[in-house]
């Protein structure tokens, strides 16, 4: 039964994933299409955890854990750090 | 996340700061060391720990401010239970027919000390119900945040509250 | 089926429906801002229920640990990004729209 559920709810993620990727598609904002790099991030590493379980395969955890580190430093390179954009639309 | 060096009543850490924060860092980072690889090679591991406590300790802005660990552990509950009614929240109004939402900006003045506290606050009040930290003024006072609906509001006082109990903050 | 896996189950199918508010509400919210708290919030509880789950069914204290780990790193990316991606759209609303 589990050994069902597992592949069914990666699927189910996936396809869950293909539809937030309408948001890319339909934007309107930079800011809205970043939103799907967010949904990308959370759902693969659901995704990825889920398979390690399922093929019985630990060493996937180990990659979920990078993807997730990664996810932080992505939107930190994509935005820079606060402080270095301050100057610019804060002035109100 | 937003605030660390640019406020100007920065006081360097004491020595005796600087150890109590090397500590705290070099147990964390122990701690991960053996869960990520167990017991075999753990003397690299204290090396490594050590190496990181030593760096944090030494590149530390300001007075790290002392927390207690037992109200951390009374922190975090509260915390993990406030993000679970926000899920839960913001799960139920995505899924109503109607979109239960009048979203609204509103402006919070901190009052929390520069540095960790500070930090915490704005970190944590976008996963509480209906909040989100939109923005932070270039002073760090004033944190803009975005609701959901007007009355979600009110629990980013009670954050604050927390995060100053937490902190050991006289207000 | 042994308890512990119905438990399980129930986690993960419930973690699966939270990903699904997420998606919703990434699609019908009306700004960009409403769409960050549906995806930071709802997708963090589905991947705190989906952790619950196989860490039951992972069966040792490591695996659950790890997972622990994993999912509090996910909560501290979703939280520096989404204050990041709602700092840049008032940026860029209040340079005068879109570039």
């Amino acid at each position: 039964m589990i050994e069902l559920l597992l592949p069914a709810l990666v699927i189910f993620l996936l396809l869950n994933l293909a539809a937030g990727m309408v948001r890319v598609a339909r934007g309107p904002t930079a800011a809205d299409r970043m939103l799907s790099a967010l949904l990308f991030g959370s759902t693969t590493v659901a995704i990825l955890l889920i398979l390690a379980q399922w093929m019985n395969e630990p060493a996937l955890r180990n990659v979920a854990l990078l993807f997730v580190m990664l996810a932080a430093i992505v939107s930190l390179a994509f935005f820079g750090m606060p402080r270095d954009d301050a100057d610019d639309g804060e002035q109100r | 996340m937003a605030d660390s060096a640019a406020n100007n009543a920065i006081r360097p850490a004491t020595r005796k700061q600087r150890w109590t924060w090397a500590v705290q860092i070099f147990v964390v980072l122990l701690l991960l060391w053996l869960l990520l690889n167990g017991l075999d090679r753990f003397l690299a591991g204290l090396l490594a720990a050590a190496a990181g406590a030593g760096l944090g300790a030494w590149l530390v802005s300001g007075q790290p401010h002392p927390w207690k660990p037992h109200r951390l552990i009374w922190f975090a509950g509260f915390f993990l239970w406030e993000s679970f009614k926000g899920g839960v929240d913001v799960a139920w109004r995505a899924m109503h027919p109607g979109l239960k939402i009048n979203p609204c900006f509103s402006s919070h003045c901190i009052d929390l000390p520069t540095g960790q506290p500070r930090t915490l606050m704005v970190a944590t009040v976008s996963l509480l119900p209906g909040t989100l930290s939109a923005d932070l003024s270039e002073d760090g006072r004033d944190l803009e945040i975005h609701a959901l609906m007007p009355e979600a509001m009110a629990s980013v006082e009670r954050l604050e509250a927390w995060v100053a109990w937490l902190f050991s903050i006289e207000s | 089926m042994s308890t512990t896996e119905v438990l399980a189950a129930a986690l993960l199918l419930a973690g699966g429906l939270f990903y699904l508010a997420g998606t919703v509400g990434l699609l019908r919210f009306p700004d960009v801002y409403s769409r960050l708290h549906a995806l930071t919030k709802a997708d963090n509880l589905g991947l705190l229920l989906v952790c619950s789950g196989l860490s039951l069914l992972a069966g040792s204290w490591r695996a659950a640990a790890l997972l622990g780990t994993i999912w509090l790193l996910g909560l501290l990316a979703a939280t520096v990004s989404a204050h990041l991606i709602a700092r840049h759209a008032r940026a860029r609303h209040f340079n005068g729209g879109e570039q």
